[in-house]
């Protein structure tokens, strides 16, 4: 089943564009969601539906170097940093899924000198 | 000065923390406190945890329950044996204790993750990190929110 790709958030990716050979990177993603655990109600009294991300993926130059799988307790506009060591330039991408399967993608370029 | 009307949050912690000395209110942060524990296990494979070389960073204290920053760091070479799979990240006083699993690849040059958590109450945060060879190390922190000017948190 295809994964829906959605342009609509607001998504962002820190790392350095540039660095020497060896060196590590901290690699900061950020996505502006709302986290929704279908606790909460709206102002009429109406059950806000559940709408939450629950795994994060990262890939360099298409290969996964890390992900994380979201609890309920990550907080609404989801944070996650991390260190890599890239042994080449490439692309950095980030992955966010939904729990209705609905993907958000955002990518950046690294150079390694 | 008049006495409020209704009870204010203080006074009914009071009544609440009675009731349940008293037996006749269950204690759900017994419950939720083992759910923690018991998560961890499962996430960690059930290998004895040892402590040490790991930490937990939280604000002292905060008013942003919604919002708490946290690190989790390991002491580790990153390499053969000492190369950290996974961190897990549980609270023992949330309704849901799972926060988190990060998983890790040959490319991570830290064993390290900063991440934003909600907490519904202070609590205790349990970090555990997984090693290639299957040892788990162990920390917890207690993560400390405040209610504002005048609250007892």
């Amino acid at each position: 089943m295809m994964k829906e790709v959605d342009q609509s958030r607001n998504l962002h990716l820190h790392l350095p564009r540039q660095i020497n050979k060896g060196e590590e990177i901290e690699i900061k993603a950020k996505l502006s969601h709302s986290m929704e655990n279908g606790w909460r109600k709206d102002a009429d009294g109406k059950r806000i539906p559940a709408n939450q991300v629950t795994l994060f993926t990262c890939y360099f130059n298409q290969q996964e170097i890390f992900r994380a799988k979201l609890g309920a307790g990550i907080s609404p506009d989801p944070y996650i940093a991390f260190f890599f060591k890239p042994n080449q330039s490439g692309l950095i991408q980030v992955r966010w899924l939904q729990s209705d399967k609905k993907e958000f993608i955002q990518s950046a370029k690294i150079k390694v000198i | 000065m008049s006495m409020p009307s209704s009870l204010n949050r203080r006074q009914l912690l009071l009544m609440g923390s009675l009731l349940v000395f008293a037996g006749i209110l269950p204690d759900h942060s017994q419950a939720s406190r083992r759910a923690a524990r018991q998560l961890i296990a499962q996430l960690t494979g059930q290998k004895k945890p040892t402590k040490g070389g790991i930490s937990i960073e939280l604000p002292p204290v905060t008013d942003q329950a919604d919002f708490v920053p946290v690190r989790v760091r390991i002491e580790t070479l990153m390499q053969g044996d000492d190369f950290v799979k996974s961190i897990h990240l549980a609270a023992e006083g949330n309704p849901e204790p799972h926060l988190a699993s990060f998983h890790f690849s040959k490319g991570c040059s830290r064993a390290e993750v900063r991440t934003k958590i909600r907490l519904v109450k202070s609590q205790m945060i349990i970090a555990a990190a997984v090693f290639a060879d299957g040892r788990v190390k162990i920390a917890k922190k207690r993560g400390k929110i405040s209610t504002g000017p005048g609250g007892c948190g």
